[in-house]
C-alpha cells in the first residue's frame, strides 16, 4: 500500500492536464473537497444542484481554474 | 448536463441523490454522450436498486458519506492512474501506427527499386515457387501461373552442374545466405544468367518459413565476357600457330595440345579457371620459336652442340616475350613457355626444374606436346604407333613426366585418343 504522501505525489502527476466534474447536493458545494481537487487537477469545474430550489437550470459554477 | 456539454472531463464526480437530476439518470445521460466516461460516486444512499443501477453503469469507483480525505485521495489516484495508462497506452498504440505506416511506405518502396531491377522468386520450405516478380515472367518467358504450377525444373539449364544446386541447398537449409551465379533456361530455349542471392527467412523462433531468392540478369555480361575470352583464345591458337608454322608443325598442334591440356588439367583437378587458363595458354608454349634463326629452326639434319642451345633458349624467348604481362592468361602462357621443357627428375631445360617446383601448367604441357608430337606425321617422321608412344611415355614416367600426370594420362587414354582423332592434321 503507498503512503498517503506518495499516493498524493503520484496523483498530482498522472492528474497533470486532466479536467474533472464536480457535481453535489449541497447549497455551498463541500469547499474542501473543491479545494483539494484544484490543488490536483489541471482544471475543476464544480456545480451545485441546490435543495428546495425548484430551478433545472445549473446554479452555480463554483470554481473554474 | 450544460456544464458537462461544454466540456470534456476525464473524471466527474458525483452524489446520487441531487435535487434537480439523480445521479444514476446523469451518469446514464452522460453515458450517452461519452460511453467511456470515468465516474466517481460519493453518496450517503445505500439503496441497493440505486447501487445495482451504478454496478450495471460500470462507475469507476464508489464512496460512502461522510468520505475522509485519504479515501477520496485513493479513489481518485487508482482513476486517474487508468486514465494515465489507458492514454499511454493509447498514445504508444498511435505511435506503433504511425511507425507501421512509416515502415510499410518505407517497404513498400524499396519493393518497388527491388522489383525493377531485379528478379525476385519467393520459395516454400520444400523448394516450390509461390511467388515471383514481373521481371522474372518478363526475362524467363514463362507465366506467373507456369512457374507456379512446374516450379524450378522448369529453369534447369543442363550446363548447370547438379552440385551447385545441392552445395546451394545445404547452405540455405542451414541458414545461411548463399551467392553464386546461375545460367537458367527461358521458355524458348535460350538462357539467361543471374548473379543471385537466396537468403532463407527466418520466423521469431529462428525457424526457416521460406526463402527469397533475388537475381540481377548479368547475361549481356558473361556473354560479352565469353566473347572476349573466345577471342582471345583465338588469337592465342592462331599466334601459337603461326610460332609452330615456321618450324614445321601444323596449327593444328596447338589446337590439340590446348584440348589435350584441358583434358588432363580437369583430371589432375584445376579448378575451373585454372583449366580455361591452362587451356587459352597452352598453344603459346613455342611462342619463343618466333627468336630461333631459320638456320636452326628448319635445318633438316640434325643439330650439332651449338645449334641445340640455341635451339633450347626459345623457352626462355617465349617467357621474355610475354612475362611483363600482368593479365593471369598472359602470366599463364609466360610460365608455360618457360617450363614445358623442364623435365620431373631435374634433367630438362632452361632451368633443370625438379618435380612439383615445376609448375602444373608446365609438366601438363610437357606431356601433351610430346604424346602429340609422337602421334602426328610430319614431313620428316611417321607418326608413332600408339603402343610405342605408350611404352615412351611410361618409360618416361617418373623422369621426364609427373608421374602422377602418366597414371591420369594412362587411365584416361581413350578420350586422348579422340581429341586426335578429332583435330587431326
Amino acid at each position: 500500500m503507498l503512503r498517503f504522501k506518495e499516493m498524493l505525489t503520484q496523483l498530482t502527476d498522472y492528474a497533470h492536464g486532466m479536467r474533472i466534474m464536480y457535481v453535489e447536493d449541497e447549497v455551498l458545494i463541500r469547499e474542501n473537497t473543491a479545494l483539494l481537487l484544484k490543488t490536483i487537477f489541471s482544471d475543476v469545474v464544480c456545480v451545485s444542484q441546490m435543495v428546495n430550489k425548484p430551478c433545472k437550470h445549473i446554479r452555480k459554477e463554483s470554481m473554474k481554474s | 448536463m450544460q456544464a458537462y456539454t461544454q466540456g470534456v472531463y476525464e473524471i466527474v464526480i458525483t452524489d446520487i441523490l441531487m435535487p434537480e437530476m439523480n445521479g444514476v439518470a446523469m451518469i446514464k445521460a452522460m453515458k450517452d454522450i461519452t460511453p467511456t466516461q470515468c465516474f466517481i460516486v460519493t453518496s450517503a444512499c445505500e439503496d441497493s436498486n440505486y447501487l445495482l443501477e451504478l454496478i450495471n453503469l460500470s462507475i469507476s469507483q464508489f464512496l460512502l458519506k461522510p468520505i475522509q480525505t485519504e479515501q477520496i485521495i485513493q479513489v481518485l489516484h487508482i482513476a486517474a492512474k487508468n486514465i494515465y495508462n489507458e492514454r499511454k497506452v493509447k498514445e504508444f498504440t498511435e505511435q506503433l501506427k504511425q511507425d507501421l505506416i512509416h515502415q510499410t511506405t518505407l517497404l513498400e518502396q524499396y519493393k518497388e527499386v527491388v522489383d525493377l531491377s531485379s528478379i525476385v522468386i519467393k520459395t516454400d520450405i520444400h523448394g516450390n515457387i509461390v511467388y515471383a516478380n514481373d521481371q522474372f515472367t518478363q526475362t524467363s518467358g514463362y507465366t506467373y501461373d507456369e512457374i507456379l504450377a512446374h516450379g524450378h525444373k522448369l529453369l534447369r539449364h543442363h550446363e548447370m552442374s547438379s552440385e551447385v544446386y545441392e552445395e546451394l541447398w545445404r547452405t540455405i537449409s542451414s541458414k545461411k545466405t548463399w551467392n553464386g551465379i546461375i545460367k537458367n533456361l527461358k521458355k524458348d530455349g535460350s538462357h539467361y544468367i543471374t548473379d543471385t542471392t537466396i537468403k532463407p527467412i527466418l520466423d521469431e523462433f529462428n525457424e526457416i518459413i521460406d526463402f527469397i531468392s533475388i537475381g540481377n540478369d548479368v547475361t549481356e555480361l558473361y556473354d560479352l565476357n565469353e566473347e572476349i575470352w573466345q577471342t582471345q583464345h583465338e588469337m592465342l591458337l592462331i599466334l601459337g600457330g603461326v610460332a609452330e608454322t615456321r618450324s614445321n608443325e601444323t596449327a593444328n598442334h596447338v589446337r590439340r595440345v590446348a584440348k589435350y591440356a584441358q583434358l588432363l588439367g580437369e583430371l589432375y583437378g584445376l579448378s575451373e579457371e585454372e583449366v580455361r587458363l591452362l587451356y587459352s595458354a597452352s598453344p603459346m608454349h613455342d611462342i619463343g620459336k618466333i627468336g630461333i634463326p631459320d638456320a636452326i629452326l628448319l635445318k633438316p639434319g640434325k643439330l650439332d652442340a651449338d645449334e641445340y642451345h640455341i635451339m633450347k633458349t626459345h623457352s626462355q624467348i617465349g617467357y621474355d616475350i610475354l612475362k611483363n604481362s600482368t593479365r593471369p592468361l598472359l602470366q599463364a602462357a609466360s610460365v608455360i613457355a618457360k617450363e614445358h621443357h623442364e623435365k620431373w627428375d631435374g634433367s630438362g631445360y632452361p632451368n633443370a626444374l625438379v618435380g612439383e617446383d615445376i609448375h602444373i601448367y608446365g609438366r601438363v604441357v610437357a606431356l601433351t606436346d610430346v604424346f602429340d608430337a609422337l602421334s602426328c606425321e610430319r614431313v620428316y617422321k611417321k607418326a608413332w604407333p600408339m603402343e610405342k608412344i605408350i611404352e615412351f611415355i611410361l618409360a618416361e614416367k617418373g623422369k621426364h613426366f609427373d608421374p602422377h600426370l602418366v597414371e591420369l594420362f594412362m587411365q584416361h587414354l581413350d578420350k586422348f585418343i579422340a581429341i586426335a582423332a578429332q583435330y587431326k592434321d
